[in-house]
């Protein structure tokens, strides 16, 4: 009897060793990060930046618009960058200043598919940002993963 | 040809005498100046005016290259310089020192670009020139902000990091 117990509890300790054996590089995951750009006080009209990927850890399947209506449709964007680990984004948008951002927003959010259990290291470098006038200003570019995916 | 040097001078001048060693070399020497035939003087006095000659051919040559090098020269500048009008006429800043896509002139093109032509067409201030024709359909429209937008986007090396 008691050799039956070693023998089931071999079999069940089998069966968990090899649920924790899965290699880490068949692990799929799919995350997010948005793009926040702060014009400081400016009216962002247009925008343009640069997402990459830097340590090879996912590659973008997707990109989406912003938050304020002045850039909710998805931005310019490069469909060579599919599956690829960096993407140029640009949007303009022809509104007034009053109806443009001039603080922090969402601008963008960039889908991504990721294998392996390395954590996503990006940078973000910003192209051009310009105000309503069509003038060349500053804006501070972020990017946050998202955690409800 | 007479070499007896004792002959007397009747010129006026002091009469000269030969050593008689020397008179008696010049008597063995033959008398007889040997045959030359006419065909082998003329060839060798032919062969010493070539040889003597003076070269104007290579240098008359050389005048007619440079010509030649000046005239060609002159047509590849005239080249040159009629291309550029026509570039010019097609492109109205002078040098052609902005890409097509370049609207606002600050000599990158980026979404800045599409945003003044997008702006310009939705102000309507006057008609948009026809060098912002970037996609060459005819018309100046919202499918050319597309078109330099996508141009602004574009990555060179197909995404890579």
């Amino acid at each position: 009897m008691r050799q039956l117990w070693f023998i089931l509890f071999l079999g069940l300790a089998a069966g968990s060793w090899a649920q924790d054996a899965v290699p880490e590089e068949s692990r799929s995951r799919f995350c997010a990060v948005d793009i926040y750009l702060d014009a400081k006080g400016a009216p962002l009209a247009a925008y343009q930046l640069e997402f990459a990927v830097t340590n090879g850890a996912a590659k973008v399947v997707g990109i989406e618009g912003g938050d304020h209506p002045a850039f909710r449709d998805p931005p310019f964007y490069d469909p060579k960058a599919m599956q690829q680990e960096r993407v140029v984004v640009a949007a303009f948008s022809t509104e007034p200043a009053a109806r443009l951002p001039n603080g922090r927003t969402r601008v963008a959010t960039i889908h991504l598919h990721g294998s392996g259990g390395a954590a996503l290291q990006f940078e973000l470098k910003v192209g051009a940002g310009g105000d309503s006038d069509g003038k060349r200003i500053f804006v501070e570019a972020s990017g946050k993963e998202r955690k409800d995916q | 040809m007479n070499w007896n040097m004792h002959q007397p001078e009747h010129n006026g001048e002091e009469e000269l005498a030969a050593p008689e060693k020397l008179v008696a070399a010049l008597k063995r020497v033959p008398s007889r100046v040997p045959f030359i035939p006419p065909a082998v003087d003329g060839t060798v006095l032919r062969a010493a005016r070539r040889q003597l000659a003076p070269r104007t051919s290579p240098t008359l040559f050389g005048f007619k290259l440079m010509r030649w090098a000046a005239g060609a020269a002159v047509v590849c500048g005239v080249a040159i310089v009629l291309v550029q009008m026509q570039r010019s006429s097609l492109n109205p800043f002078p040098g052609g020192a902005f890409a097509r896509e370049d609207v606002n002139h600050d000599g990158r093109v980026d979404i800045l670009d599409a945003f003044a032509l997008a702006r310009q067409l939705k102000t309507g201030r006057g008609a948009a020139p026809p060098w912002l024709d970037v996609n060459g359909d005819g018309v100046v429209d919202e499918r050319d902000v597309t078109a330099i937008a996508a141009h602004a986007v574009q990555l060179p090396k197909g995404g890579r990091s």
